[in-house]
């Protein structure tokens, strides 16, 4: 899908920056000074999924700024399911009072917009003068403000924009200690003489420290693999009083065995893959001996530490344009399945460990709220997943407005606590029958008999009608759901009636019996 | 300090910029090819004051519209 980009100023249509491979693929360029016309209209919106606007804001500063903003705010709130950029110039003169004025203006407007909070609208202001991205002649005689550098640069603004649309941020960081979190090691010069926080070098690892918080912050998942007793190094954090403390990371690995045998451990305990985990290490044999078990795995060398901080600040897999609320509450998930695990060797039995739980599932529709969460479901979730089909949410939503169509989200809670949305399914509905085309879960809280019930619950609220469920394989769900659907309730049928509506897929009927009625005494 | 300046550099400017695949007319001026419209125009302008470093004021940015009188002030500026 492209991007539609528009302004409210001329941005050279024809000009050779926009005749990049990359971009000229990537967008489509409105015409001069149709930025409100064109977001206005619903040809254009229902056309496009992504829009960028570069917004000159003098024209704005000049007029009535409180209705400009208004009128994104429409804009935004009118179109919940697609994504705005929008890209603020401000064009200082260098007379100091004048630019004072706009400074205070463009904040104003800057802050206003914060203040939606909405999802789907970013920004961001780039303030510069005649001398930097502007040219006073280019805007009297093209009525483009811009001088030819600064076009190039917001080409590549562009360029940013999207690829980090593209790119599928990490989910895990894992960091070595020594060198990485503070200079120096610690069996070596001892806590007090790390560098940290003092001048020089240590404040660079201080600004590294606050960086990995923020990044934690923003749900990345942040992890320990590290050579050392494991009593220094918490003796560390806390003596130092560092940014960074015990409680900030998940399953750290502080022990004196090879890293990739820490690494593989901390994978299986995340449900995670290789290839979201970024390691980083100031030790190349480290890094070489990781990645020759890990081959698709990111690694980051911290050898020269301020390189590495400007790295991992500007890393296209460690950006986030929006951050939900399902991320923030990441680590929140993580220990819930922490604590079941604990649970899990507590009790042996499965079906008391099931009792204690006390899940409690409960069927959403999709709205407004949730479509974003839907959506970043249907995209990542790989394994547990029965037609990995992929839906941006103008999909969704036309799915959802669909007739003899069905779709549903999955909430799960449980004695530890809530875990958001989990999962999601899609059923189409005829006289006699019904087929499940999509079902997934997260992998988080597989093998809680979840599966099951869901399947149970699509059953009994269609009582008198057969329940299929189509099954697509490919080579990352293959897995998991064979053993579902030999572990279970199904019957393999034939596929007639996936081909009368043009559906790929093979199809396997349920079938009701004592055992599926049996999962819902767990719930 | 300018960067290199040539007539046939600035034909290879000119020709790639507007898409023109046979000899260019040293005489042409704007809409003498179809894709030559007055963005072209102001394109080209541009591009040559990144490529050859040297800065048109807003009086030539507004007039300068045919090779020979490009070809001319550039000259003259180097």
């Amino acid at each position: 899908m492209k991007y539609f980009v528009t302004s409210n100023t001329n941005l050279l249509k024809g000009n050779r920056i926009w005749k990049d491979p990359f971009l000229s693929k990537k967008i489509i360029l409105d015409d001069y000074d149709k930025v409100l016309v064109s977001l206005n209209k619903k040809e254009t919106l229902s056309n496009h999924e992504n829009f960028i606007g570069v917004i000159y804001l003098n024209d704005y500063l000049k007029t009535n700024i409180k209705n400009f903003i208004s009128i994104l705010k429409r804009i935004a709130f009118n179109n919940l399911s697609k994504k705005f950029t929008f890209l603020f110039y401000l064009h200082l003169s260098n007379n100091y009072q004048l630019d004072k004025k706009y400074k205070f203006q463009a904040n104003a407007i800057y802050n206003a917009i914060l203040k939606f909070k909405c999802n789907n609208i970013i920004i961001n202001l780039t303030i510069s003068d005649s001398k930097g991205y502007f040219s006073t002649r280019n805007k009297y005689y093209l009525r483009c403000p811009f001088s030819l550098n600064g076009l190039t640069n917001l080409s590549s603004e562009i360029k940013k924009i999207i690829q980090s649309n593209s790119i599928k941020p990490f989910k895990l960081i894992i960091l070595d200690c020594d060198n990485t979190l503070w200079g120096g090691t610690i069996g070596e010069d001892g806590i007090n003489s790390l560098k940290y926080s003092e001048d020089d070098d240590g404040k660079v690892f201080e600004d590294v420290q606050r960086h990995v918080k923020h990044l934690k912050g923003q749900g990345f998942l942040i992890s320990i693999s590290s050579k050392n007793n494991e009593r220094d190094v918490w003796n560390a954090f806390r003596k130092r009083k560092m940014v960074l403390n015990k409680r900030d990371f998940l399953f750290p690995k502080i022990n004196w065995f090879e890293k990739y045998i820490n690494i593989r451990k901390t994978l299986d305990q995340l449900s995670l893959k290789e290839d979201d985990v970024l390691f980083i290490d100031d030790n190349k044999l480290e890094i070489d001996k990781v990645k020759k078990k890990f081959p698709k795995i990111s690694t980051l060398n911290s050898e020269d530490v301020s390189e590495y901080l400007d790295k991992i600040k500007e890393h296209p897999r460690l950006q986030k344009l929006e951050i939900l609320k399902e991320d923030k509450k990441k680590y929140y998930q993580y220990n819930l399945k922490n604590k079941y695990e604990k649970l899990k060797i507590k009790l042996t039995n499965l079906d008391e460990i099931y009792f204690e739980l006390k899940q409690k599932i409960k069927i959403l529709d999709i709205n407004n709220s949730n479509i974003t969460r839907a959506e970043q479901l249907y995209n990542k979730t790989n394994q547990f997943n029965f037609s990995t089909n992929r839906y941006s949410k103008n999909q969704l939503t036309n799915i959802k407005n669909k007739t003899n169509t069905t779709i549903k989200l999955i909430s799960l809670s449980d004695k530890f606590g809530d875990h958001g949305i989990i999962g999601s399914y899609i059923f189409i509905q005829q006289k006699n029958y019904i087929i499940i085309l999509d079902f997934l879960l997260s992998c988080r809280i597989l093998s809680r008999k979840i599966e099951e019930y869901i399947i149970y619950l699509i059953q009994k609220k269609n009582t008198n009608k057969e329940v299929y469920l189509r099954f697509i394989k490919t080579e990352k769900n293959k897995e998991l759901i064979k053993i579902f659907l030999k572990n279970n309730f199904f019957e393999k049928s034939s596929n007639n009636m996936l081909k009368k509506f043009n559906l790929k897929g093979e199809l396997y009927k349920v079938i009701l019996d004592k055992k599926l009625k049996y999962v819902k005494k767990f719930f | 300090m300018l960067k290199n300046f040539s007539k046939k550099k600035l034909i290879k400017l000119f020709k790639s910029e507007l898409k023109i695949k046979k000899k260019f007319d040293e005489k042409s001026k704007i809409f003498t090819y179809k894709s030559w419209d007055s963005l072209a125009n102001f394109n080209i302008l541009l591009l040559i004051e990144k490529e050859f470093n040297v800065k048109f004021n807003s009086k030539e940015f507004s007039s300068l519209n045919s090779f020979p009188d490009i070809l001319k002030n550039v000259k003259k500026k180097k």
